[in-house]
């Protein structure tokens, strides 16, 4: 399979994945009345304090096998943010292999970017 | 307003805007922001957050197609990440610094100009000429920005090239930086910083900026994610609205050759745009 290809279906997957996580969360949502020990109104109002800065990730996944919703949406999203990272390091290994490497090191610097973008800020914004 | 009143308005205000986005060519995001903060009393902080993470939706979903047929470059894309990555990273913490300050009517006036300023490439692209052809520069062999893809409607296969990928990497830091501070795709920018600058075919050209805007928007939803710029209960209908309003917009597009009905469309843009200068000016 030629790299077009594989980075074709890992972004259909990714997709595809991603919305079907956040559509079951908005369903368990409704169905359970809420998430993350929050009532559904409290999530649902369009100024709810509830956001990605009052959660954490290990709240995510314990939250996935207890089926609560707010935890499947956050899930869903992450996977979303996930599929162009994937796509990016799916390259630099492409790249690589081909010994092409002023393309590696192109592909490597934007995936450290990301990655910066991602982890590292964050640490610093916190701080 | 019931909570499910609520997410079905968003849902459906998401699809127009996914719809409107695509079939002008600037993505849902650009529509979507002034739909949610004008219409709907959504915060802008929460409107962009939203928007951000709807732009990869539909940029992964429509992306896969064309890397798939082969038109999208896939080098010409990945180089030019570099500068859309590093505006972002700008222009998401610039945002944050202007939010810190209480400064948002600063980000609606700033995203009224861009999208009055977007319908300038728009219409252009509308008469849909071809660039004429530059010699190849030295960008050009070293970075190896030769391409092809088959056209369909001729039955033949198209051979390109890439000139002054410096300049497009100029406007693409602009394109990120854009991308970060409003929380849209700015595939307007990404398409002018490869068409005018780099001498792209228009199909590589939109197809390729497509395809750039889901990495752009990642780096942003990263810094958006951990400053809390992200609502799960708006983020997931627009992201599912977005995604099927503009699979629906590509579909009509293919059968609407009316130029004068995407005119129409154009003015709506115009109409919001000025809408958000004045909501930013504190007059509407």
């Amino acid at each position: 399979m030629e790299i077009e290809d594989v980075i074709s279906y890992s972004l259909i997957i990714g997709v595809v994945l991603s919305i079907a996580l956040v559509v079951a969360g908005v369903a368990l949502l409704f169905v359970h009345g809420g998430g993350q020990g929050l009532t559904i109104s409290q999530i649902g109002s369009v100024k709810s304090p509830v956001n990605t800065s009052t959660t954490t990730p290990t709240k995510v996944f314990s939250g996935i096998p207890k089926l609560d919703g707010l935890s499947f949406i956050y899930l869903g999203l992450m996977v979303l943010i996930a599929t162009p990272v994937i796509r990016v390091a799916l390259l630099v290994a492409d790249f690589m292999k081909n010994k092409d490497v002023l393309y590696t090191v192109i592909s490597a610097v934007v995936l450290i970017n990301i990655l910066i973008a991602i982890f590292i800020v964050p640490i610093l914004i916190r701080k | 307003m019931s909570v499910i009143l609520t997410f079905l308005l968003i849902l459906i205000f998401s699809i127009l805007a996914g719809f409107l986005g695509s079939l002008t060519g600037l993505g849902g995001g650009t529509v979507l922001v002034p739909i949610l903060t004008l219409y709907l009393g959504i915060p802008i902080i929460y409107a962009t957050g939203s928007s951000l993470i709807s732009t990869i939706a539909t940029s992964s979903g429509s992306a896969s197609a064309y890397v798939k047929e082969r038109i999208t470059s896939v080098r010409i894309g990945i180089s030019l990440e570099i500068a859309t990555t590093t505006g972002s990273i700008v222009g998401s913490l610039t945002v944050a610094y202007i939010y810190s300050l209480h400064l948002e009517y600063l980000v609606y006036i700033v995203f009224g100009i861009v999208l009055l300023f977007s319908i300038y490439p728009t219409l252009k692209k509308m008469s849909g000429e071809f660039p004429s052809p530059r010699p190849p520069d030295w960008t050009t062999k070293l970075l190896n920005l030769y391409g092809e893809y088959y056209d369909p409607a001729n039955n033949t296969t198209v051979k390109y090239w890439g000139v002054r990928w410096w300049l497009g990497l100029i406007v693409m830091f602009f394109a990120g930086f854009i991308s970060g501070l409003l929380g849209i795709g700015s595939g307007a920018l990404k398409v002018l910083g490869m068409d005018y600058a780099m001498n792209l075919p228009m199909k590589v050209t939109t197809t390729t900026s497509n395809f750039m805007i889901g990495v752009t928007a990642a780096t942003g939803s990263g810094i958006y994610w951990a400053l809390g710029y992200i609502q799960p209960f708006l983020a997931a209908p627009t992201a599912i609205g977005v995604l099927v309003g503009s699979l629906v917009g590509t579909r009509v597009l293919v059968r609407l050759k009316n130029k004068r009905i995407r005119a129409v469309f154009l003015v709506i843009l115009g109409f919001l745009g000025i809408q958000m200068i004045l909501r930013g000016l504190g007059v509407f």
